[in-house]
Protein backbone atom coordinates (compact mmCIF):
# COMPACT_ATOMS: atom_id res chain seq x y z
CA UNK A 1 0.00 0.00 0.00
CA UNK A 2 3.03 2.29 0.35
CA UNK A 3 4.70 1.25 -2.86
CA UNK A 4 4.42 4.75 -4.39
CA UNK A 5 6.22 6.39 -1.48
CA UNK A 6 8.80 3.68 -0.99
CA UNK A 7 10.24 3.16 -4.45
CA UNK A 8 13.51 4.80 -3.48
CA UNK A 9 14.33 2.17 -0.84
CA UNK A 10 14.09 -1.56 -1.10
CA UNK A 11 13.39 -2.51 2.52
CA UNK A 12 10.10 -0.59 2.90
CA UNK A 13 8.93 -2.03 -0.41
CA UNK A 14 9.77 -5.54 0.72
CA UNK A 15 7.94 -4.98 4.02
CA UNK A 16 4.88 -3.62 2.25
CA UNK A 17 4.92 -6.68 0.06
CA UNK A 18 5.11 -8.94 3.10
CA UNK A 19 2.26 -7.04 4.69
CA UNK A 20 0.21 -7.43 1.54
CA UNK A 21 0.94 -11.15 1.41
CA UNK A 22 0.00 -11.54 5.07
CA UNK A 23 -3.25 -9.71 4.46
CA UNK A 24 -4.07 -11.83 1.41
CA UNK A 25 -3.30 -14.94 3.44
CA UNK A 26 -5.60 -13.77 6.22
CA UNK A 27 -8.50 -12.82 3.95
CA UNK A 28 -8.13 -16.01 1.91
CA UNK A 29 -8.21 -18.15 5.05
CA UNK A 30 -11.19 -16.31 6.43
CA UNK A 31 -13.02 -16.72 3.11
CA UNK A 32 -12.18 -20.42 3.06
CA UNK A 33 -13.50 -20.67 6.60
CA UNK A 34 -16.69 -18.96 5.53
CA UNK A 35 -17.22 -21.34 2.62
CA UNK A 36 -16.98 -24.25 5.10
CA UNK A 37 -13.85 -25.66 3.44
CA UNK A 38 -11.74 -24.71 6.43
CA UNK A 39 -8.72 -22.43 6.44
CA UNK A 40 -5.40 -23.66 5.11
CA UNK A 41 -3.69 -25.72 7.78
CA UNK A 42 -6.90 -26.72 9.47
CA UNK A 43 -7.36 -30.04 7.71
CA UNK A 44 -6.46 -31.72 11.00
CA UNK A 45 -9.34 -30.92 13.34
CA UNK A 46 -7.22 -30.27 16.45
CA UNK A 47 -4.43 -28.32 14.84
CA UNK A 48 -4.69 -25.19 16.93
CA UNK A 49 -1.01 -24.57 17.58
CA UNK A 50 -0.38 -24.27 13.86
CA UNK A 51 -3.03 -21.56 13.63
CA UNK A 52 -1.48 -19.73 16.57
CA UNK A 53 1.91 -19.78 14.91
CA UNK A 54 0.40 -18.47 11.68
CA UNK A 55 -1.40 -15.67 13.54
CA UNK A 56 1.75 -14.52 15.26
CA UNK A 57 3.91 -14.65 12.15
CA UNK A 58 1.22 -12.43 10.64
CA UNK A 59 1.48 -10.07 13.57
CA UNK A 60 5.26 -9.94 13.42
CA UNK A 61 5.45 -9.29 9.70
CA UNK A 62 2.54 -6.89 9.47
CA UNK A 63 2.78 -4.84 12.65
CA UNK A 64 6.16 -5.16 14.35
CA UNK A 65 8.55 -5.08 11.38
CA UNK A 66 7.27 -1.84 9.79
CA UNK A 67 7.73 -0.04 13.13
CA UNK A 68 11.50 -0.34 12.70
CA UNK A 69 11.39 1.86 9.63
CA UNK A 70 12.44 5.44 10.18
CA UNK A 71 9.93 8.25 10.02
CA UNK A 72 6.17 8.02 10.23
CA UNK A 73 5.78 5.82 7.18
CA UNK A 74 6.31 2.52 9.03
CA UNK A 75 3.93 3.48 11.80
CA UNK A 76 1.31 4.48 9.25
CA UNK A 77 1.57 1.22 7.34
CA UNK A 78 1.45 -0.93 10.46
CA UNK A 79 -1.50 1.14 11.64
CA UNK A 80 -3.34 0.38 8.43
CA UNK A 81 -2.43 -3.27 8.78
CA UNK A 82 -3.86 -3.38 12.32
CA UNK A 83 -7.02 -1.72 11.04
CA UNK A 84 -7.37 -4.40 8.34
CA UNK A 85 -6.69 -7.13 10.90
CA UNK A 86 -9.35 -5.70 13.20
CA UNK A 87 -11.93 -5.58 10.40
CA UNK A 88 -11.22 -9.18 9.36
CA UNK A 89 -11.27 -10.30 13.01
CA UNK A 90 -14.57 -8.54 13.64
CA UNK A 91 -16.20 -10.08 10.57
CA UNK A 92 -14.83 -13.49 11.51
CA UNK A 93 -16.02 -13.24 15.12
CA UNK A 94 -19.51 -12.05 14.25
CA UNK A 95 -20.30 -14.01 11.07
CA UNK A 96 -17.86 -16.86 10.47
CA UNK A 97 -17.34 -18.47 13.85
CA UNK A 98 -19.88 -21.26 14.43
CA UNK A 99 -22.61 -20.53 16.96
CA UNK A 100 -22.00 -22.30 20.25
CA UNK A 101 -24.44 -25.12 20.97
CA UNK A 102 -25.57 -24.37 24.53
CA UNK A 103 -24.85 -20.68 24.99
CA UNK A 104 -25.96 -19.42 21.59
CA UNK A 105 -24.64 -16.23 20.05
CA UNK A 106 -23.76 -14.71 23.43
CA UNK A 107 -20.62 -16.85 23.27
CA UNK A 108 -19.33 -14.51 20.53
CA UNK A 109 -18.41 -12.02 23.27
CA UNK A 110 -15.62 -14.50 24.03
CA UNK A 111 -13.84 -13.31 20.86
CA UNK A 112 -13.33 -9.85 22.36
CA UNK A 113 -13.13 -10.86 26.02
CA UNK A 114 -10.24 -13.31 25.80
CA UNK A 115 -8.20 -11.30 23.23
CA UNK A 116 -8.45 -8.17 25.37
CA UNK A 117 -7.21 -10.24 28.31
CA UNK A 118 -4.33 -11.54 26.19
CA UNK A 119 -3.52 -8.08 24.87
CA UNK A 120 -3.67 -6.67 28.40
CA UNK A 121 -1.33 -9.42 29.50
CA UNK A 122 1.12 -8.53 26.74
CA UNK A 123 0.94 -4.87 27.75
CA UNK A 124 1.52 -5.61 31.44
CA UNK A 125 4.41 -7.96 30.64
CA UNK A 126 5.96 -5.19 28.56
CA UNK A 127 5.42 -2.77 31.40
CA UNK A 128 7.09 -4.99 33.98
CA UNK A 129 9.95 -5.76 31.63
CA UNK A 130 10.44 -2.01 31.17
CA UNK A 131 10.24 -1.44 34.93
CA UNK A 132 12.99 -3.98 35.58
CA UNK A 133 15.04 -2.54 32.72
CA UNK A 134 14.65 0.94 34.19
CA UNK A 135 15.90 -0.14 37.60
CA UNK A 136 18.97 -1.80 36.10
CA UNK A 137 19.72 0.57 33.20
CA UNK A 138 18.41 3.92 34.49
CA UNK A 139 17.48 5.25 31.08
CA UNK A 140 14.35 7.42 31.09
CA UNK A 141 13.17 5.69 27.93
CA UNK A 142 12.41 2.52 29.88
CA UNK A 143 10.31 4.56 32.26
CA UNK A 144 8.33 5.98 29.34
CA UNK A 145 7.78 2.51 27.93
CA UNK A 146 6.74 1.26 31.37
CA UNK A 147 4.07 3.88 31.89
CA UNK A 148 2.80 3.62 28.30
CA UNK A 149 2.39 -0.12 28.51
CA UNK A 150 0.77 0.12 31.95
CA UNK A 151 -1.79 2.62 30.70
CA UNK A 152 -2.64 0.55 27.62
CA UNK A 153 -2.86 -2.52 29.85
CA UNK A 154 -5.39 -0.74 32.03
CA UNK A 155 -7.45 0.05 28.91
CA UNK A 156 -7.40 -3.63 27.87
CA UNK A 157 -8.34 -4.80 31.33
CA UNK A 158 -11.19 -2.30 31.32
CA UNK A 159 -12.47 -3.93 28.12
CA UNK A 160 -12.20 -7.33 29.71
CA UNK A 161 -14.02 -6.21 32.86
CA UNK A 162 -16.79 -4.58 30.79
CA UNK A 163 -17.39 -7.48 28.40
CA UNK A 164 -17.19 -10.12 31.13
CA UNK A 165 -20.36 -9.10 33.01
CA UNK A 166 -22.26 -8.53 29.73
CA UNK A 167 -21.53 -12.17 28.92
CA UNK A 168 -22.10 -13.42 32.45
CA UNK A 169 -25.53 -11.88 32.95
CA UNK A 170 -27.44 -14.06 30.46
CA UNK A 171 -25.25 -17.14 31.01
CA UNK A 172 -24.78 -17.27 34.79
CA UNK A 173 -27.83 -15.21 35.67
CA UNK A 174 -25.83 -12.57 37.53
CA UNK A 175 -23.41 -9.83 36.50
CA UNK A 176 -20.50 -10.47 38.76
CA UNK A 177 -19.25 -13.23 40.96
CA UNK A 178 -16.54 -12.85 43.55
CA UNK A 179 -14.70 -15.87 42.31
CA UNK A 180 -10.92 -15.85 42.82
CA UNK A 181 -10.07 -15.27 39.18
CA UNK A 182 -12.45 -12.35 38.74
CA UNK A 183 -11.39 -10.89 42.05
CA UNK A 184 -7.71 -11.12 41.25
CA UNK A 185 -8.18 -9.55 37.83
CA UNK A 186 -10.12 -6.74 39.42
CA UNK A 187 -7.38 -6.23 42.00
CA UNK A 188 -4.73 -6.13 39.29
CA UNK A 189 -6.76 -3.55 37.37
CA UNK A 190 -7.16 -1.38 40.48
CA UNK A 191 -3.44 -1.61 41.26
CA UNK A 192 -2.43 -0.42 37.81
CA UNK A 193 -4.96 2.42 38.05
CA UNK A 194 -3.31 3.40 41.35
CA UNK A 195 0.08 3.18 39.64
CA UNK A 196 -1.04 5.72 37.04
CA UNK A 197 -2.44 7.92 39.82
CA UNK A 198 0.80 7.62 41.80
CA UNK A 199 2.76 9.01 38.87
CA UNK A 200 0.76 12.23 38.90
CA UNK A 201 1.66 12.81 42.57
CA UNK A 202 5.47 12.72 42.37
CA UNK A 203 7.11 15.72 40.73
CA UNK A 204 10.75 14.71 40.45
CA UNK A 205 11.10 12.59 37.27
CA UNK A 206 13.71 10.23 38.68
CA UNK A 207 11.90 9.58 41.95
CA UNK A 208 8.69 9.12 40.02
CA UNK A 209 10.35 6.59 37.75
CA UNK A 210 11.86 4.57 40.59
CA UNK A 211 8.71 4.61 42.72
CA UNK A 212 6.47 3.58 39.85
CA UNK A 213 8.90 0.89 38.70
CA UNK A 214 9.02 -0.66 42.17
CA UNK A 215 5.27 -0.41 42.58
CA UNK A 216 4.71 -1.84 39.10
CA UNK A 217 6.85 -4.86 39.90
CA UNK A 218 5.04 -5.37 43.20
CA UNK A 219 1.68 -5.15 41.47
CA UNK A 220 2.81 -7.64 38.88
CA UNK A 221 3.92 -10.06 41.58
CA UNK A 222 0.23 -10.37 42.41
CA UNK A 223 -0.12 -12.31 39.15
CA UNK A 224 1.25 -15.64 40.44
CA UNK A 225 -1.36 -15.38 43.16
CA UNK A 226 -3.98 -14.79 40.45
CA UNK A 227 -2.76 -17.94 38.76
CA UNK A 228 -2.64 -20.00 41.94
CA UNK A 229 -6.09 -18.93 43.01
CA UNK A 230 -7.39 -19.88 39.55
CA UNK A 231 -5.96 -23.36 39.70
CA UNK A 232 -6.61 -24.12 43.37
CA UNK A 233 -10.20 -23.09 43.77
CA UNK A 234 -12.63 -23.90 41.05
CA UNK A 235 -15.07 -21.04 40.85
CA UNK A 236 -17.70 -19.78 38.42
CA UNK A 237 -15.24 -18.74 35.76
CA UNK A 238 -14.84 -21.17 32.83
CA UNK A 239 -11.55 -23.01 32.94
CA UNK A 240 -8.86 -21.97 30.48
CA UNK A 241 -9.86 -23.23 27.02
CA UNK A 242 -6.43 -23.19 25.42
CA UNK A 243 -4.23 -24.81 28.06
CA UNK A 244 -6.84 -26.36 30.33
CA UNK A 245 -7.62 -29.97 31.11
CA UNK A 246 -8.52 -32.70 28.63
CA UNK A 247 -12.23 -31.87 28.61
CA UNK A 248 -11.82 -28.22 27.73
CA UNK A 249 -11.23 -27.18 24.18
CA UNK A 250 -12.52 -25.29 21.22
CA UNK A 251 -13.78 -26.28 17.81
CA UNK A 252 -11.03 -25.70 15.22
CA UNK A 253 -12.99 -22.95 13.51
CA UNK A 254 -13.45 -21.18 16.83
CA UNK A 255 -9.72 -21.47 17.42
CA UNK A 256 -9.04 -19.91 14.04
CA UNK A 257 -11.30 -16.95 14.79
CA UNK A 258 -9.91 -16.63 18.31
CA UNK A 259 -6.31 -16.47 17.12
CA UNK A 260 -7.19 -13.94 14.44
CA UNK A 261 -8.85 -11.78 17.08
CA UNK A 262 -5.89 -12.18 19.42
CA UNK A 263 -3.47 -11.13 16.70
CA UNK A 264 -5.64 -8.10 15.93
CA UNK A 265 -5.88 -7.01 19.56
CA UNK A 266 -2.19 -7.50 20.25
CA UNK A 267 -1.42 -5.51 17.11
CA UNK A 268 -3.70 -2.77 18.35
CA UNK A 269 -1.94 -2.76 21.70
CA UNK A 270 1.45 -2.43 20.02
CA UNK A 271 0.23 0.58 18.05
CA UNK A 272 -1.33 2.16 21.16
CA UNK A 273 1.79 1.66 23.26
CA UNK A 274 3.90 3.24 20.54
CA UNK A 275 1.58 6.24 20.35
CA UNK A 276 1.51 6.65 24.13
CA UNK A 277 5.30 6.39 24.23
CA UNK A 278 5.54 9.28 21.78
CA UNK A 279 3.30 11.28 24.09
CA UNK A 280 5.57 10.61 27.06
CA UNK A 281 8.63 11.58 25.01
CA UNK A 282 6.97 14.81 23.90
CA UNK A 283 6.08 15.57 27.51
CA UNK A 284 9.74 15.13 28.44
CA UNK A 285 10.74 17.50 25.63
CA UNK A 286 8.31 20.15 26.84
CA UNK A 287 9.63 19.88 30.40
CA UNK A 288 13.20 20.26 29.19
CA UNK A 289 12.33 23.23 27.00
CA UNK A 290 10.55 24.91 29.89
CA UNK A 291 13.56 24.48 32.14
CA UNK A 292 15.78 25.84 29.40
CA UNK A 293 13.52 28.87 28.94
CA UNK A 294 13.56 29.50 32.68
CA UNK A 295 17.35 29.29 32.79
CA UNK A 296 17.62 31.75 29.92
CA UNK A 297 15.23 34.17 31.60
CA UNK A 298 17.22 33.97 34.83
CA UNK A 299 20.40 34.50 32.87
CA UNK A 300 19.01 37.63 31.23
CA UNK A 301 17.88 39.02 34.56
CA UNK A 302 21.30 38.43 36.06
CA UNK A 303 22.82 40.45 33.27
CA UNK B 1 -31.11 -14.74 17.97
CA UNK B 2 -31.49 -14.38 21.72
CA UNK B 3 -29.05 -11.97 23.43
CA UNK B 4 -28.17 -10.16 20.22
CA UNK B 5 -28.38 -6.88 22.13
CA UNK B 6 -25.77 -8.02 24.67
CA UNK B 7 -23.36 -9.14 21.97
CA UNK B 8 -23.69 -5.83 20.13
CA UNK B 9 -23.33 -3.90 23.39
CA UNK B 10 -20.12 -5.73 24.20
CA UNK B 11 -18.59 -5.16 20.77
CA UNK B 12 -19.58 -1.51 20.74
CA UNK B 13 -18.23 -1.03 24.27
CA UNK B 14 -14.85 -2.48 23.31
CA UNK B 15 -14.74 -0.34 20.18
CA UNK B 16 -15.65 2.82 22.09
CA UNK B 17 -13.09 2.16 24.85
CA UNK B 18 -10.18 1.54 22.47
CA UNK B 19 -11.08 4.28 20.03
CA UNK B 20 -11.77 6.73 22.85
CA UNK B 21 -8.39 5.97 24.34
CA UNK B 22 -6.69 6.43 20.97
CA UNK B 23 -8.44 9.79 20.62
CA UNK B 24 -7.38 10.99 24.07
CA UNK B 25 -3.76 10.07 23.36
CA UNK B 26 -3.95 11.89 20.04
CA UNK B 27 -5.53 14.89 21.70
CA UNK B 28 -2.89 15.07 24.41
CA UNK B 29 -0.18 14.69 21.77
CA UNK B 30 -1.48 17.50 19.60
CA UNK B 31 -1.79 19.74 22.66
CA UNK B 32 1.85 19.02 23.54
CA UNK B 33 2.89 19.62 19.93
CA UNK B 34 1.22 23.03 20.12
CA UNK B 35 3.08 23.77 23.32
CA UNK B 36 6.39 22.74 21.79
CA UNK B 37 5.74 25.08 18.88
CA UNK B 38 4.88 27.93 21.25
CA UNK B 39 8.03 27.35 23.31
CA UNK B 40 10.19 27.22 20.19
CA UNK B 41 8.69 30.50 18.96
CA UNK B 42 9.29 32.24 22.27
CA UNK B 43 12.85 30.97 22.26
CA UNK B 44 13.60 32.24 18.78
CA UNK B 45 12.11 35.62 19.66
CA UNK B 46 14.68 36.15 22.39
CA UNK C 1 28.82 -3.15 60.47
CA UNK C 2 27.22 -6.29 59.12
CA UNK C 3 23.62 -6.50 58.02
CA UNK C 4 22.04 -8.13 61.11
CA UNK C 5 23.68 -5.70 63.53
CA UNK C 6 22.78 -2.69 61.41
CA UNK C 7 19.19 -3.96 61.14
CA UNK C 8 19.04 -4.36 64.91
CA UNK C 9 20.37 -0.84 65.37
CA UNK C 10 17.67 0.63 63.10
CA UNK C 11 15.04 -1.54 64.79
CA UNK C 12 16.03 -0.40 68.27
CA UNK C 13 16.03 3.22 67.11
CA UNK C 14 12.48 2.82 65.78
CA UNK C 15 11.30 1.07 68.94
CA UNK C 16 12.87 3.68 71.18
CA UNK C 17 11.24 6.49 69.21
CA UNK C 18 7.84 4.85 69.50
CA UNK C 19 8.03 3.65 73.10
CA UNK C 20 8.98 7.14 74.20
CA UNK C 21 5.47 8.38 73.47
CA UNK C 22 3.31 5.40 72.42
CA UNK C 23 1.60 7.83 70.02
CA UNK C 24 1.27 5.41 67.15
CA UNK C 25 0.22 2.40 69.18
CA UNK C 26 -2.40 4.22 71.22
CA UNK C 27 -4.01 5.85 68.22
CA UNK C 28 -4.01 2.56 66.27
CA UNK C 29 -5.58 0.52 69.06
CA UNK C 30 -8.24 3.17 69.62
CA UNK C 31 -8.90 3.33 65.87
CA UNK C 32 -9.35 -0.43 65.65
CA UNK C 33 -11.68 -0.40 68.64
CA UNK C 34 -13.79 2.30 66.99
CA UNK C 35 -14.01 0.22 63.80
CA UNK C 36 -15.03 -2.86 65.78
CA UNK C 37 -17.60 -0.82 67.67
CA UNK C 38 -19.03 0.59 64.44
CA UNK C 39 -19.17 -2.83 62.80
CA UNK C 40 -21.40 -4.11 65.61
CA UNK C 41 -24.22 -2.03 64.10
CA UNK C 42 -24.02 -3.79 60.73
CA UNK C 43 -25.00 -7.22 62.03
CA UNK C 44 -26.22 -8.88 65.19
CA UNK C 45 -23.04 -9.79 67.12
CA UNK C 46 -24.39 -13.02 68.57
CA UNK C 47 -22.02 -15.96 68.84
CA UNK C 48 -23.26 -17.69 65.66
CA UNK C 49 -23.27 -14.59 63.49
CA UNK C 50 -19.86 -13.55 64.79
CA UNK C 51 -18.38 -16.85 63.78
CA UNK C 52 -19.40 -16.12 60.20
CA UNK C 53 -18.58 -12.42 59.98
CA UNK C 54 -16.07 -11.97 62.78
CA UNK C 55 -12.90 -13.10 61.00
CA UNK C 56 -13.51 -10.84 58.01
CA UNK C 57 -14.20 -7.94 60.32
CA UNK C 58 -11.07 -8.67 62.32
CA UNK C 59 -8.85 -8.66 59.27
CA UNK C 60 -10.42 -5.62 57.66
CA UNK C 61 -9.89 -3.75 60.92
CA UNK C 62 -6.28 -4.92 61.05
CA UNK C 63 -5.65 -3.91 57.43
CA UNK C 64 -7.09 -0.43 58.02
CA UNK C 65 -5.01 -0.15 61.16
CA UNK C 66 -1.95 -1.17 59.17
CA UNK C 67 -2.54 1.42 56.47
CA UNK C 68 -2.86 4.03 59.21
CA UNK C 69 0.06 2.87 61.31
CA UNK C 70 2.64 2.32 58.57
CA UNK C 71 2.21 5.83 57.20
CA UNK C 72 4.64 7.62 59.60
CA UNK C 73 7.32 4.96 59.15
CA UNK C 74 9.04 6.96 56.44
CA UNK C 75 7.21 10.27 56.42
CA UNK C 76 8.25 10.81 60.05
CA UNK C 77 11.84 10.95 58.80
CA UNK C 78 11.04 13.77 56.41
CA UNK C 79 10.51 16.42 59.08
CA UNK C 80 14.20 16.81 59.79
CA UNK C 81 15.33 14.82 56.76
CA UNK C 82 16.76 12.19 59.07
CA UNK C 83 16.55 9.59 56.32
CA UNK C 84 19.50 11.33 54.63
CA UNK C 85 21.45 10.83 57.85
CA UNK C 86 20.56 7.16 57.97
CA UNK C 87 21.62 6.78 54.36
CA UNK C 88 25.00 8.31 55.07
CA UNK C 89 25.73 5.64 57.67
CA UNK C 90 28.23 3.03 56.45
CA UNK C 91 25.67 0.22 56.42
CA UNK C 92 23.86 -1.82 53.81
CA UNK C 93 20.84 0.35 52.79
CA UNK C 94 18.68 -2.75 53.06
CA UNK C 95 19.28 -2.65 56.82
CA UNK C 96 17.19 0.55 56.99
CA UNK C 97 14.27 -1.11 55.24
CA UNK C 98 14.67 -4.34 57.23
CA UNK C 99 14.85 -2.50 60.56
CA UNK C 100 11.75 -0.48 59.77
CA UNK C 101 9.99 -3.61 58.56
CA UNK C 102 10.72 -5.44 61.82
CA UNK C 103 9.66 -2.41 63.84
CA UNK C 104 6.36 -2.18 61.96
CA UNK C 105 5.88 -5.91 62.42
CA UNK C 106 6.39 -5.50 66.16
CA UNK C 107 4.02 -2.53 66.41
CA UNK C 108 1.29 -4.38 64.54
CA UNK C 109 1.70 -7.44 66.75
CA UNK C 110 1.55 -5.34 69.92
CA UNK C 111 -1.61 -3.64 68.66
CA UNK C 112 -3.15 -7.03 67.87
CA UNK C 113 -2.29 -8.37 71.33
CA UNK C 114 -3.97 -5.37 72.88
CA UNK C 115 -7.11 -5.58 70.84
CA UNK C 116 -7.77 -9.29 70.28
CA UNK C 117 -9.10 -9.98 73.83
CA UNK C 118 -11.46 -7.01 73.54
CA UNK C 119 -12.62 -8.24 70.16
CA UNK C 120 -13.22 -11.76 71.49
CA UNK C 121 -15.30 -10.44 74.38
CA UNK C 122 -17.35 -7.94 72.37
CA UNK C 123 -18.19 -10.51 69.69
CA UNK C 124 -18.67 -13.52 71.97
CA UNK C 125 -15.90 -15.55 70.35
CA UNK C 126 -13.80 -18.07 72.25
CA UNK C 127 -10.34 -17.62 70.81
CA UNK C 128 -8.37 -19.30 73.60
CA UNK C 129 -8.85 -22.95 72.46
CA UNK C 130 -7.36 -22.13 69.04
CA UNK C 131 -4.76 -19.67 70.33
CA UNK C 132 -1.70 -21.46 68.90
CA UNK C 133 -2.88 -21.90 65.28
CA UNK C 134 -4.50 -18.45 65.38
CA UNK C 135 -1.17 -16.98 66.46
CA UNK C 136 0.45 -18.65 63.44
CA UNK C 137 -2.13 -17.15 61.06
CA UNK C 138 -1.75 -13.75 62.72
CA UNK C 139 2.05 -13.88 62.48
CA UNK C 140 2.02 -14.81 58.79
CA UNK C 141 -0.68 -12.30 57.90
CA UNK C 142 0.94 -9.50 59.86
CA UNK C 143 4.30 -10.22 58.28
CA UNK C 144 2.69 -9.79 54.86
CA UNK C 145 1.08 -6.51 55.91
CA UNK C 146 4.33 -5.20 57.42
CA UNK C 147 6.47 -6.18 54.40
CA UNK C 148 4.35 -4.64 51.67
CA UNK C 149 3.36 -1.78 53.95
CA UNK C 150 6.93 -0.72 54.70
CA UNK C 151 7.87 -0.61 51.01
CA UNK C 152 4.72 1.27 50.04
CA UNK C 153 5.21 3.66 52.92
CA UNK C 154 8.62 4.48 51.44
CA UNK C 155 6.93 5.09 48.07
CA UNK C 156 4.08 7.20 49.39
CA UNK C 157 6.36 9.34 51.57
CA UNK C 158 7.84 10.74 48.35
CA UNK C 159 4.51 11.82 46.91
CA UNK C 160 1.98 14.54 47.47
CA UNK C 161 -1.18 13.59 49.43
CA UNK C 162 0.73 10.80 51.12
CA UNK C 163 -1.86 10.22 53.85
CA UNK C 164 -4.42 9.39 51.18
CA UNK C 165 -2.03 7.53 48.96
CA UNK C 166 -0.82 4.77 51.28
CA UNK C 167 -4.22 3.07 51.73
CA UNK C 168 -4.75 3.26 47.97
CA UNK C 169 -1.43 1.58 47.30
CA UNK C 170 -1.63 -0.87 50.15
CA UNK C 171 -5.16 -2.19 50.43
CA UNK C 172 -5.51 -3.66 46.90
CA UNK C 173 -2.10 -5.28 47.17
CA UNK C 174 -3.05 -6.88 50.45
CA UNK C 175 -6.27 -8.52 49.23
CA UNK C 176 -4.58 -11.95 49.01
CA UNK C 177 -3.56 -11.59 52.66
CA UNK C 178 -7.07 -10.50 53.58
CA UNK C 179 -8.72 -13.42 51.77
CA UNK C 180 -6.28 -16.06 52.96
CA UNK C 181 -6.13 -15.03 56.60
CA UNK C 182 -9.89 -14.48 56.79
CA UNK C 183 -10.54 -17.95 55.38
CA UNK C 184 -7.95 -19.48 57.70
CA UNK C 185 -9.54 -17.77 60.70
CA UNK C 186 -13.01 -18.90 59.61
CA UNK C 187 -11.65 -22.45 59.51
CA UNK C 188 -10.27 -22.06 63.03
CA UNK C 189 -13.56 -20.73 64.41
CA UNK C 190 -15.74 -23.37 62.75
CA UNK C 191 -16.88 -26.47 64.60
CA UNK C 192 -14.71 -28.58 64.81
CA UNK C 193 -11.83 -26.13 64.30
CA UNK C 194 -9.42 -26.92 61.51
CA UNK C 195 -6.47 -25.08 60.03
CA UNK C 196 -6.92 -24.93 56.23
CA UNK C 197 -3.53 -25.87 54.77
CA UNK C 198 -3.98 -24.26 51.36
CA UNK C 199 -4.76 -20.81 52.74
CA UNK C 200 -1.80 -21.09 55.07
CA UNK C 201 0.34 -22.03 52.07
CA UNK C 202 -0.94 -18.96 50.22
CA UNK C 203 0.00 -16.74 53.15
CA UNK C 204 3.49 -18.26 53.26
CA UNK C 205 3.86 -17.84 49.50
CA UNK C 206 2.79 -14.19 49.75
CA UNK C 207 5.28 -13.52 52.55
CA UNK C 208 8.15 -15.25 50.76
CA UNK C 209 7.45 -13.54 47.40
CA UNK C 210 7.19 -10.06 48.85
CA UNK C 211 10.04 -10.42 51.34
CA UNK C 212 12.28 -11.41 48.42
CA UNK C 213 10.98 -8.52 46.33
CA UNK C 214 11.64 -6.14 49.21
CA UNK C 215 15.15 -7.47 49.62
CA UNK C 216 15.82 -7.02 45.90
CA UNK C 217 14.07 -3.69 45.26
CA UNK C 218 13.73 -1.90 48.59
CA UNK C 219 16.99 -0.02 48.52
CA UNK C 220 16.20 1.65 45.18
CA UNK C 221 13.56 3.64 47.05
CA UNK C 222 16.18 5.11 49.39
CA UNK C 223 18.22 6.63 46.59
CA UNK C 224 18.60 10.34 46.46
Amino acid sequence: MESTAAHSERVPLLLSLLQLMALVWLVLNTWLAWTQIGPVGLSEPTDGSWMALSAFILLFLGVVCPLFLSGSRGALSSGFFVLALLIVAGVAALFIAPTERTMGIIQRIFYVHLPSAAAGGVALLTSVFANIAYLTRRSAKWDWLGVSAAEVGVVCFTCMLVTGPIWAHPVWGFWWDWDPKLTSTFVLWVMYLVLLFLRTLIEDPQRRAIASAVFGIFAFLDLPIVYMSNRWWRGQHPSPVLAGGPNSGLAPMMKYVLFTCMAAFIGLVIILIRQRYRLEAARHDVEEMKIEAQLKAADREAR
Amino acid sequence: MKNLGSVLAAYIAVWVIFFGYYLTVGLRLSRLAGEIKRLKNSQSEN
Amino acid sequence: MNLPRATLAVLSKELRAEFRSFELLTSTVVFVLIIVFLFSFTFDPSSNESRRFGPGLLWIALLFAGSLMLQPSFSRERVNDTLAGLRLAPIDPFAIIAGKLLANFTFLLVAELAFLPVFAILYNLSLLPVAAPLALVLLLGTLGVATVGTVFSAISSQARMRELLLPLLLLPALTPVLIASTEATVGLLSDPPELPRNWLALLIAFDVIFLTATWLLGEYLLEE
